[in-house]
């Protein structure tokens, strides 16, 4: 490079030296620490480095994912019925969803009986349905799977 | 005189257990009720508690209804709309959720709440 203004190619004196050979810096404005540069370099020429930042390509994230017991409960729950039948209302904090409620009657009767889950499950919509909650099965396919997403 | 407030004892960690949002799992196509906050011409800005609010179009039935303050049906498609790009270090957002607008709210009296 001929000569250059950005102060981060080569060192000032190097910039400067070569502003006045092609003579884009007149001699008359030479500056005045120039001469005494070229007779008393410094030890370490004055060049800008970058520091080498480390990029990770692959960032591994050591947050945990946050899993609950009864999300199990909620996964089969949403795999049979859907989406639920009552829209939620997520600013409300003391809401209770459709999904909550099978979620604590299922944990209710867990606590009283010693059936395995498949029976509990149907035991939970029964009960339910004997509260009122009609559950839609909803038409799913065999092979569909369910990835936690959160 | 003004109410007291009761402050009770449950630990946050508690308290998200039991939260509507962890209810709710993912959000995909899930219904959730919303509030329009702010409406431009005929985009509707609507905050329905989760991270980030959605903006829909005002639909072309009975969209004159639906003002600041109106409350709607949404079903979620995404609570967050992020992707990386070739060759980031991390995800770029947009700050918003994507939602479908299916409605005004009804209530059980026929009539939709405008608070």
């Amino acid at each position: 490079m001929a000569g250059s203004r950005l102060e981060r190619v080569g060192t000032v004196f190097s910039r400067v030296r070569d502003l006045m050979c092609s003579g884009v810096m007149k001699p008359a404005d030479k500056p005045i620490w120039f001469d005494v540069y070229e007779a008393f370099p410094p030890k370490k020429e004055p060049l800008y480095v970058k520091t080498k930042t480390r990029t990770f390509v692959n960032k591994q994230s050591n947050v945990p994912a946050i899993f609950y017991a009864e999300d199990k409960v909620r996964a089969w729950f949403y795999e049979h019925y859907g989406t639920g039948s009552r829209s939620f209302d997520l600013s409300n904090s003391n809401f209770v969803s459709v999904c909550q409620r099978f979620v604590l009657k299922y944990s209710e009767l867990k606590s009283h009986s010693e059936l395995e889950d498949s029976a509990l499950y149907e035991m939970t919509a029964k009960a339910l349905l004997s509260e009122g909650i009609t559950l839609k099965q909803r038409a799913r396919h065999p092979v569909e799977s369910i990835e936690p997403v959160f | 005189l003004l109410p007291v407030k009761v402050m009770t004892s449950e630990s946050f960690a508690a308290l998200l257990r039991r939260s509507p949002l962890i209810q709710m799992g993912p959000a995909r196509d899930k219904v959730v009720v919303g509030r329009i906050i702010h409406v431009v011409k005929d985009d509707l800005y609507i905050d329905f508690g989760g991270k980030f609010h959605c903006v829909c179009r005002r639909p072309a039935v009975g969209g004159e209804k639906l003002q600041r303050g109106s409350r709607v049906r949404l079903r979620v498609q995404d609570l967050e709309l992020s992707s990386r790009f070739l060759g980031g270090q991390t995800d770029t957002t947009l700050l918003e959720a994507q939602a479908v607008l299916l409605g005004p709210l009804e209530t059980r009296d026929g009539r939709d709440h405008q608070n």
